[in-house]
């Protein structure tokens, strides 16, 4: 794994973004106040589990929140010094897919049945960088090359029915990359697939990564993945991100007891133990969530406080920031 | 705080609006008034609908010229109050659609879980006689029905029931055929539940929605049958008033009595304008909400 | 797996679904699909067998045929030493009560129309193992059992959550006192902190209840935590049978290196090295010889010929290699 990119002004600022859904029955406050920064070259892991909205957190940077029930209603997305969200639909656009693209989890659905896998990745370039059909061509031959999907020429012009999952999720890949984004935000790009084949895929990403350059937000439930792949990890939870830190730092020191207790209880290939460690309780219900750390019915170290208020990020150590009263 | 261009939204609008809840009113409107005045018509209807009296025969609603407040929207060639004739009218297309709907909605459920849940050669069989009868022109079978069995009122329910059904067996044969692949399906079979156990006590329920709202959607559509099969002397004959039956003698008159067709059609047309929009409603309520997740 | 006679013993199972050609009226059988072609293994009693492979390996498929839930083209399913496949109807219902199954996916698993209490006696009274006034008590006993409270009996299951659902399932699959529990990726559709909890409650029920499990999973490091015997398996073949520790300890069979070499380590001092390459063949269109072949990185000329057969290379260690 290379090291993490030399410090520079980073290329994506996220600050206090919120987005809730309203429904009915009140407000569910998926994300509650993330911020983070990507910068030029890294893998960050995006983890957590269902509903702690890393999935939404990723629409709300691409503006792509499900409407009408889902709203952004505050924070700033800087992309090479502008607010993503002062700009106009048509400016968006032109955003999508050029410097922040995205590559959704099943593979398997995000293709169009009724369209070859060559037209659709040409069109993704096309709406960015016009050309003419025979540059897209071979653009388009060349970028399934790169994602090593065997018989490129011959394969373009194949329907998705026809591709397994893993071929999919190569062909979304290079739909990803053919605009060579600033940011390519995958989510959950592997969950879908076999192990067999996550290992390959994993692999692509890595060296696509380490070729490009481009920045990467890993988003996924899975501890194991952002440990073979990611420079930095924030770990979400109930719409906040509750810690991050560079990905030994976390594996060696997780602080957030949430962290610890998904660290440990994950049952890990060789190492047995009579019993798994388990974190008690279910996860919290986001529609009108109560006051204090969100985390505080099943922690086992809660103090008086963890009731009272949300607990503000202390860093710990360099690059290791953690949302918790048992350091602030 | 918003700025003009900006993407975000206020959080307090964006919950008020999404706490604004739509109801069609009008169309429950029309649908209670049909039920009142069916059920209850007979204790405010101004007249007997059969008594006749020839002195007063033809007379326009009570707005018109030479019309009176006895017979608030007229009488009809016989003498009789219309009024009183529309609302008793009401009770006939509601007793027709009820158990029309009873009969061919058992047939076509029935049919429709069979199919579905057995598959194979049970399926094909039901299905293809389902396409057969739904290919035969309703009229036709109709008119088939009832030279066989003589017109009536209890004949038209029976028609009207045994040839309806096709779209019942259709949609939930479609439903039962999403819902065995779900696990508890699976797993009732291995808890060794006997196959009508399966049918009526778990997949059964589940349909239950899709036929409440086939059934509202379709109140309009039997109504309108009933009412064409007794406008073409094949339904309810005189003198028991009836919809259909009024507009067809209204027919005659249409230049020189116009209230003898258009109030029994407006009659029909509300019915089936709230049965509709009701239905519709429904559908929108019931069915997000009963994808299973 | 040893001298005693196993509680369930499947031999030769063959599953095959057959690829039809539409025409108007008739349809022609063009191919099959061979979801399980020929397998073998034994089940001995109070042990924890994990059956791990891929999609399209047909170890679903597998514990649907011993449940019963289908009907193997041929071979024999052996419960108890009764043949399984030759069961008449009465002898079937006898033989449920002895296999219960938890599924996958809790969110379809539960009948959305149904009370958890109706759920959870559904198979006691079905069997006639308790009357009606029985359910209450015996429903409250069984959600105890599973870690869920008395009131929840009178819930729906739209209330409850993934973790939640999986737990009825399984106080459901209890009730009758069964033998044995198939599992079919009972935590795989659960968040990663609620897995551990329903991992240790399958494990203290086994040992309360003395039950034997079958357990069908992709997930290596879940089947290593509560197996005692592994079985993987490969586009409808088992290529490798063993004891736990055995297998993961010394892995035989190519493919079976290969997948614990794929299975991310949560540890990112771990760095994997080589991977698996190609993909998993068509069913339909299956390579010559070994059907590994084409990926395995140690094929030889033999491979591509002869079925590699399943033979015995240590105390009950089962290979299906040339060279193994």
């Amino acid at each position: 794994m290379t090291s993490s990119a030399a410090p520079q002004s980073p290329l994506l600022s996220v600050e206090d973004l919120k987005t809730y859904f309203f429904s009915p029955r009140g407000v569910v406050k998926a994300v509650d106040g993330v911020s983070f920064t990507l910068n030029r070259g890294e893998i960050v892991g995006l983890v957590g589990e269902s509903g702690c909205g890393k999935s939404i957190t990723s629409l709300a940077l691409m503006r792509l929140v499900p409407q009408p029930a889902g709203k952004i209603v505050g924070g700033r997305v800087m992309l090479a010094g502008r607010d993503l969200m002062t700009l106009s639909e048509e400016e968006m656009r032109g955003v999508r897919g050029k410097r922040l693209a995205m590559i959704l989890q099943d593979p398997m659905v995000s293709l169009d049945p009724l369209f070859r896998v060559g037209d659709q990745i040409a069109e993704a370039i096309r709406y960015h960088e016009p050309a003419s059909k025979k540059t897209l061509r071979e653009r388009v031959v060349e970028l399934l090359r790169k994602v090593k999907v065997p018989s490129p020429e011959v394969r373009a012009d194949d329907y998705p029915f026809q591709f397994s999952g893993g071929m999919s999720q190569r062909c979304l890949i290079a739909a990803g990359i053919s605009c060579r984004p600033d940011v390519l935000i995958a989510d959950e790009p592997t969950t879908a697939l076999d192990v067999t084949i996550q290992a390959q895929i994993l692999r692509l990403l890595r060296d696509i990564q380490e070729e490009s350059g481009t920045a990467v937000i890993l988003i996924t439930h899975d501890l194991a993945v952002v440990a073979q792949l990611c420079h930095r990890v924030l770990v979400m939870y109930a719409g906040r991100i509750i810690e991050q830190a560079g990905i030994y730092d976390l594996f060696e020191n997780p602080a957030h007891p949430y962290a610890q207790g998904l660290i440990r209880s994950v049952p890990v290939l060789g190492r047995r133990v009579p019993e798994l460690f388990t974190i008690e309780g279910q996860p919290p219900n986001l529609m009108n969530p109560p006051v204090g750390c969100s985390f505080a019915p099943r922690c086992d170290r809660k103090k008086e406080i963890c009731e009272k208020q949300y607990p503000n990020e202390t860093e710990i150590a360099p690059g290791h920031k953690v949302r918790c009263w048992l350091y602030g | 705080m918003t700025s003009t261009r900006s993407h975000l939204t206020d959080e307090k609008k964006a919950l008020k609006k999404a706490q604004q809840r739509r109801y069609p009113i009008f169309a429950f409107v029309l649908l209670a008034l049909f039920l009142v005045t069916a059920l209850f018509g007979p204790w405010f209807a101004p007249h007997d609908p059969n008594a006749q009296d020839l002195s007063k025969s033809l007379r326009p609603p009570f707005w018109s010229e030479n019309g009176s407040t006895e017979n608030l929207l007229g009488t009809d060639s016989l003498g009789r109050d219309y009024l009183s004739r529309i609302i008793y009218g009401a009770r006939v297309s509601l007793l027709v659609s009820v158990v029309a709907i009873c009969i061919c909605g058992s047939i076509g459920v029935l049919l429709g879980l069979l199919s579905g849940y057995f598959g194979g050669w049970t399926d094909t069989l039901i299905m293809r006689f389902t396409d057969t009868w739904m290919s035969i022109p309703a009229l036709v079978l109709a008119i088939a029905f009832v030279s066989l069995l003589g017109p009536g009122l209890r004949n038209v329910i029976l028609v009207i029931g045994i040839t309806a059904w096709t779209g019942y067996a259709r949609i939930v044969r479609g439903e039962v055929l999403s819902l065995k692949t779900l696990d508890f399906v699976s797993l009732a079979r291995a808890a060794g539940c006997s196959e009508p156990r399966i049918l009526f006590s778990h997949l059964l329920p589940n349909v239950v929605n899709t036929i409440i709202i086939l059934v509202t959607l379709d109140i309009g559509r039997i109504i309108i049958w009933e009412a064409a099969l007794s406008f073409l002397g094949l339904g309810v004959q005189h003198p028991t008033p009836a919809w259909g039956l009024m507009l067809a003698s209204g027919r005659k008159f249409i230049t020189s009595a116009w209230w003898l067709v258009t109030f029994p059609g407006v009659a029909i047309l509300m019915t089936v304008l709230g049965a509709n929009l009701t239905g519709n409603w429904l559908r929108d309520v019931l069915d997000p909400k009963q994808k299973l997740r | 797996m040893n001298a005693a006679a196993p509680l369930l013993e499947v031999r030769d199972l063959v599953k095959h679904y057959p690829v039809a050609r539409g025409g108007l009226l008739f349809s022609r059988v063009t191919g099959h699909i061979r979801a399980v072609d020929g397998i073998s293994f034994r089940l001995a009693e109070g042990a924890t067998l994990g059956l791990v492979g891929e999609s399209g390996c047909g170890k679903s498929t597998t514990a649907r045929m011993i449940l019963r839930l289908e009907d193997p083209t041929s071979g024999q399913i052996l419960f108890d030493s009764q043949d399984l496949t030759r069961l008449n109807k009465k002898k079937l219902l006898a033989y449920r009560r002895n296999c219960q199954v938890v599924f996958q996916d809790p969110f379809r698993s539960l009948n959305p129309r149904k009370k958890v209490k109706q759920i959870v006696a559904e198979p006691m009274r079905v069997h006639g193992v308790i009357s009606r006034k029985q359910v209450r008590e015996k429903v409250a006993e069984l959600l105890d059992k599973v870690g869920l409270a008395g009131y929840h009996a009178d819930l729906y299951p739209h209330e409850f959550s993934g973790g939640q659902r999986q737990r009825i399932t399984i106080a459901r699959a209890l009730g009758l006192e069964p033998k044995i529990i198939v599992l079919d990726e009972p935590v795989s559709a659960l968040d990663v902190s609620i897995r551990a909890q329903i991992l240790n409650l399958l494990m203290r029920l086994q040992e309360e209840f003395h039950l034997t499990y079958l357990i069908i999973a992709h997930d290596l490091a879940v089947v290593e935590h509560v197996s005692t015997h592994v079985g993987v398996m490969y586009l409808g073949k088992l290529v490798e049978t063993a004891p736990r520790d055995e297998l993961y300890g010394q892995p035989l069979h190519p493919y079976t290196r290969a997948l614990l070499e794929a299975v991310p380590v949560a540890d990112p001092r771990v760095i994997k090295k080589t991977e698996l390459s190609g993909e998993v063949p068509s069913a339909l269109n299956l390579p010559p010889g070994c059907r590994f072949h084409p990926r395995c990185p140690a094929a030889g000329p033999a491979c591509t010929k002869d079925e590699p057969p399943l033979t015995e290379v240590g105390p009950d260690h089962f290979v299906a290699c040339h060279h193994p």
